[in-house]
């Protein structure tokens, strides 16, 4: 047992167990820490969320969350892990394309879990939705549907979906990626001000001056493998290791240019 | 043929049609409701349930979709009573047969828009944390019949217009009615002509309101 309070060891994932996308991943954070993963499309940084959201099954290693381990890998059989569901329900995740649910209101969407997987009543439900949405300035939009609100309104609301479930650890899948670039900065913003009051936070991204912002680690990946973690002072201004310079190289020269 | 007269005809026998038509609506209705539900669960069992009730739900789809319903009626009519040496009733085996009959062509629908609810679906429902006795009823169930909607509608249709069929095991339902009439009155072109109204006016005014509500119902969401 680790004392972190997020834990992955030997981490392993493969898809039909010869495409290797994860290969024997140790990473620990601390509460409160914004790690942000970057690294080159198909190094595994997204299916690394989904495997600590516990969207994947992984063929080897563990998984803990304040020193519980809630998903493992079984030895003997790939396609079965064991998954400890209290203690993955307080991870809270949001994805590149929003994914809420386009027949429920915008408050339909917010209170669909507290009522009816927590027993909360519908009017405390309410009220802290209601609470919630007035602080990201949603109030407004509270009897919208889905379909009817603009990228960075979804995916503000997709935030507030996952915040009202009390969320000891936030997982931010390219969640900026889908959206126009005026709409981006709304959505940052909530980010920021969520890293303000010091939420856990693993965040990948693909804006290079957002994770320069927001981070206070940097993890970069490539071919399934952590290549190098740093604070973003380092990160960005003088990686150890030549394959992150030369990554990040590439990405802020196509940056500066377009 | 003189329109009056015919019309007059045909008003003499509106008792006799009502209850026909009747009959026809209390069968559709029992076998709409109860092959529905059996459709759905169908089509979940076949996406995601244990491989062996995937293959039951599949034989069963294909033996349903493959078959005549004519020849199904007679089989729960004469044949399971014999088996199970028990009387089924009549009104039970009609029902029976078209719910199970309805089951297989609406699970098709159900399962082609299962399949269209994207995996993003799921994966926040299981990032909110929500089991599936929630996100089945709350998010799968009405995605997948609103995106249904005009397959189950045509089949609705179908089953409506295939009840005719219990008329040949001698249920009295609009089609037997008017056959009777027909038979008894040798005047069969107009008493099935207006039988055959009755089935239009009523499945075309069901199409035309539900294709209505959907419309303004989906645009609203842009599913």
């Amino acid at each position: 047992m680790s004392s972190s309070f997020l834990n992955v060891q030997g981490l392993r994932k493969s898809f039909g167990g010869h495409l290797i996308v994860l290969d024997d991943i140790n990473f620990q954070m601390e509460a409160g820490e914004r790690v942000v993963v970057i690294g080159p499309s198909g190094s595994g940084k997204s299916t690394l969320l989904r495997c600590v959201m516990g969207l994947e099954k992984i063929d080897r290693g563990r998984i803990e969350l304040e020193g519980v381990r809630y998903i493992e890998a079984n030895p003997k059989s790939r396609k079965d892990n064991f998954v400890d569901i209290p203690v993955r329900n307080k991870v809270g995740m949001v994805f590149q394309h929003y994914t809420l649910f386009p027949h429920l209101t915008v408050l339909g969407n917010l209170i669909l879990a507290p009522m009816r997987a927590r027993g909360e009543s519908r009017s405390v439900a309410t009220e802290r939705a209601m609470q919630l949405l007035a602080r990201l300035g949603l109030e407004s939009k509270a009897g919208a549907f889905p379909g009817m609100l603009s990228g960075g309104q979804k995916q503000r609301v997709a935030i507030a979906r996952a915040l009202l479930l009390d969320p000891k650890i936030m997982l931010f899948d390219e969640v900026t990626s889908a959206l126009d670039p005026e709409l981006v900065t709304e959505v940052e913003g909530v980010m920021l001000e969520l890293a303000e009051q010091k939420m856990s936070m693993m965040i990948v991204t693909h804006d290079m001056w957002f994770a320069k912002r927001i981070a206070t680690r940097v993890i970069f990946s490539a071919e399934g493998r952590i290549i190098e973690d740093a604070p973003p002072s380092k990160m960005f201004t003088n990686p150890s290791e030549p394959r992150t310079a030369d990554f990040l190289k590439k990405v802020l020269h196509v940056e500066t240019i377009s | 043929m003189n329109i009056t007269a015919a019309l007059g005809f045909l008003w003499d026998y509106r008792l006799a049609l009502s209850i026909g038509l009747g009959n026809t609506l209390y069968f559709t209705a029992l076998g709409l409701a109860f092959g529905l539900t059996l459709g759905f669960l169908v089509s979940v069992v076949r996406q995601a349930g244990h491989p062996v009730l995937r293959v039951i739900a599949t034989t069963y789809v294909e033996i349903f979709r493959g078959t005549p319903v004519l020849i199904q009626l007679f089989w729960f009519f004469f044949c399971l009573p014999a088996i199970l040496g028990m009387e089924l009733g009549n009104v039970f085996s009609t029902v029976l047969t078209l719910s199970l009959y309805m089951g297989a062509i609406s699970s098709e629908s159900f399962r082609a828009a299962l399949k269209s609810i994207g995996a993003e679906q799921r994966d926040a429902c299981v990032a909110l944390g929500l089991p599936a006795r929630v996100s089945v009823p709350y998010v799968i169930l009405p995605q997948t019949v609103l995106r249904a909607v005009p397959t189950l509608l045509s089949n609705c249709v179908t089953l409506f217009k295939e009840s005719a069929l219990v008329s040949a095991v001698g249920m009295a339902d609009l089609m037997y009615q008017g056959q009777m009439i027909a038979d008894s009155t040798a005047r069969p072109i107009e008493i099935l002509t207006a039988t055959a109204l009755i089935y239009f006016v009523i499945a075309f005014s069901v199409t035309r309101i539900v294709s209505f509500y959907e419309r303004g119902y989906l645009a609203r969401m842009r599913l």
